[in-house]
């Protein structure tokens, strides 16, 4: 028999765009039961990027896949607090361009950068943005110096952490994610969390919406609610409603920001064990496509190395020379569907011509750089690619990305139901209020009119919190 | 014939790590245990419209060589294992390339995992 859980609202999902959303209603008094598939783990529990982090706090292990002319690999949290919780915290805010665009293209209201600059003020207070003290590690620095030879922007991004120095006088990063932010605070306004419990579906039955969920044990239950916010995340929450028989445009315009990565290889020692995240980014070519240096450990520069397997004794003897690096561009689109009699949605993909060459751009611009700043070797993420020793081998470069052999993964999914007052395309009005539903609401990454461009998750939390804040109001 | 998926992925991992050390030039690291037991625990957690044609083709991948070497893949030297690794890997089917894919990331990243702890 389902146990039965009777509340005034319930938000479902518990990242960033759920945290926030629940942690303000509850602050302002409202009675909230927060729902989150995943575990409530500590930040810290398991090291980042371990076998152990993947196997509790990723959603499917991160063998997750959109399929279509291109395969492209994503991964998503599925723990309490979401993707923040396993994510680098790389921080921006989103430039006016880009809201602007948004403005024109779905007709949002309210939705300038002066509008949206209180709600980052407050988000950024409680979940607080460092940038790195001192010297930047050496695998960032090189991007970085590249960049500066070829005369390119490049930044050095502030995170969502807090540094420290250790006994040791080493630096230390603490994570900003929602666990150690905006959870508490949920909590001690008087919030309810229950964590470990999946929701598959909700109907509207005598005016309040009926939430069937399955605990981990396997035991049914009922959430009788006034209100539900949703916030599963760009792929979970069109999926739920679809499930639920909501579909007027919803999961049909899934963006991302596609990313390909490099392994480069340098003669002197760059990739030093205990040193901060890299923090650089090349931003010259925005918004066409970005720059930038990733985590560096063996096991995963040895991934990263797979499509070049006969260089891995390279990994195995000379991986201090060597760095991960990636370029991001903005193409790129999918919608999300439920597999009729399976739980998992399937994403489908579509990477047109368009898309495809300004990877292939990227990557040439990425190379640039990574020569220019002394890389002696470059290994693409593309299957069968030669490895790249000078310009003329960039030149050789294909100027399409090839669909079939290059592997594509992303980060950062958004834009599966989009806000805004043009009914034909958006799901819900300018503030997250589904379109012709009553007391439903979005509450997440989905909401987003396309790219953002920069890392998202700034731009996640302040709308969450405009919109949040505009409901109260 | 019916599939054991764990035999069916011994073999299969036995062969990427080999196929790893062999490029690595260190015969003496052959663990395949942790590798083996993360690829089992991937396939679990995998979305689940993909687990059956999954073990689809592991079922294929298995029985296909009893036509040319009387035995299922599992069942060969491991130097064989290799060949018909290496030779899935380079395939012109993308389903073959994806299929090898998954196992060798997994067992890289376990493989190397492992390692770093040990080391
Ligand atoms: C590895 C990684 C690295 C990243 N790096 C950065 C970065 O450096 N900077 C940056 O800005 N962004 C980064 N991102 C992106 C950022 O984390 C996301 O944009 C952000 O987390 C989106 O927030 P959200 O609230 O929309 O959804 P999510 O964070 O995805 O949260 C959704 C939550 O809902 C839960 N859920 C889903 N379905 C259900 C259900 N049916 N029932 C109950 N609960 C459910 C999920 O388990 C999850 O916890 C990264 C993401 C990842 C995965």
């Amino acid at each position: 028999m389902s146990n039965t859980i009777t509340t005034a609202i319930t938000v479902i999902g518990s990242g960033p765009g759920g945290a926030i959303t629940a942690a303000r209603l509850a602050e302002a008094g409202r009675q909230v039961l927060l729902v989150e598939e995943g575990a409530h783990l500590p930040q810290g529990s398991v090291p980042n990027f371990s076998l152990k982090e993947i196997s509790q706090k990723y959603r499917n292990g991160g063998v997750t896949v959109g399929f279509g002319n291109a395969k492209v690999a994503y991964v998503e949290g599925r723990v309490v607090g979401g993707g923040s919780e396993v994510n680098r915290g790389m921080y921006h805010r989103i430039h006016s361009e880009t809201l602007e665009e948004w403005g024109r293209s779905h007709r949002v209201d309210s939705l300038s950068l002066d509008d949206l600059r209180p709600h980052f003020d407050a988000c950024e207070s409680i979940t607080r943005v460092s940038d790195l003290p001192g010297v930047p590690p050496m695998t960032s620095m090189k991007l970085h110096e590249g960049a500066q030879k070829l005369g390119w922007k490049s930044l050095q991004v502030p995170r969502l952490v807090q540094y420290e120095k250790n006994d040791d006088g080493r630096l230390i990063d603490h994570k900003e994610a929602m666990s150690t932010t905006w959870i508490p605070r949920f909590l001690a306004a008087g919030g309810t969390l229950l964590a470990d419990t999946r929701v598959s579906r909700f109907k509207q039955h005598s005016g309040k919406w009926h939430v069937d969920a399955t605990t981990k044990g396997g035991q049914p239950l009922t959430i009788v609610t006034d209100r539900l916010f949703l916030a599963c995340g760009a792929i979970h929450t069109p999926a739920l409603l679809r499930r639920s028989g909501i579909k007027t445009n919803i999961g049909n315009s899934l963006r991302f920001h596609p990313m390909l990565k490099v392994v480069a290889q340098f003669r002197e020692e760059i990739n030093l064990l205990g040193v901060p995240d890299p923090v650089h980014q090349v931003v010259e070519y925005d918004p066409k496509f970005s720059l930038g240096s990733s985590m560096s450990l063996r096991p995963l520069l040895a991934l990263s190395m797979c499509d070049h397997q006969e260089y891995m004794h390279e990994v195995e003897h000379n991986w201090k020379q060597m760095g991960i690096y990636y370029t991001q561009t903005v193409g790129g689109y999918a919608s999300v569907r439920n597999v009729p009699w399976f739980r998992d949605p399937l994403v489908r993909v579509k990477m047109d011509e368009s898309s495809l060459h300004e990877v292939a751009d990227g990557l040439k611009h990425l190379c640039q750089a990574l020569l220019a700043s002394g890389a002696i070797a470059i290994y693409p993420g593309i299957a069968g690619s030669a490895v790249i020793h000078s310009q003329a081998d960039v030149d050789r470069l294909p100027d399409v990305l090839p669909p079939d052999k290059a592997n594509l993964s992303t980060l950062h999914l958004f834009s599966s139901c989009p806000m805004g007052e043009d009914r034909v395309h958006c799901a819900t009005d300018s503030f997250g209020n589904v379109h012709g539903v009553d007391r439903l609401h979005i509450a997440d990454a989905s909401l987003l009119c396309g790219p953002t461009v920069v890392n998202p998750q700034g731009t996640v939390m302040a709308v969450a919190h405009r919109n949040v804040q505009h409901f109260l109001n | 014939m019916g599939l054991d998926f764990r035999q069916c992925s011994s073999g299969i991992v036995g062969a990427a790590v080999a196929n790893l050390c062999d490029e690595i030039k260190s015969p003496d690291r052959l663990q395949t245990h942790e590798p083996l037991e993360f690829v089992l625990s991937q396939y679990d957690r995998m979305p689940d419209y993909l687990r059956l044609p999954f073990k689809l083709i592991a079922w294929i991948f298995d029985a296909a060589p009893i036509l040319v070497h009387g035995r299922p893949f599992h069942k060969l030297s491991l130097a064989t294992r290799q060949q018909i690794f290496l030779n899935w890997k380079n395939s012109s089917l993308g389903f073959k390339r994806d299929f090898i894919r998954f196992f060798d990331t997994l067992v890289i990243f376990a493989w190397y995992s492992e390692h770093e702890l040990t080391t």
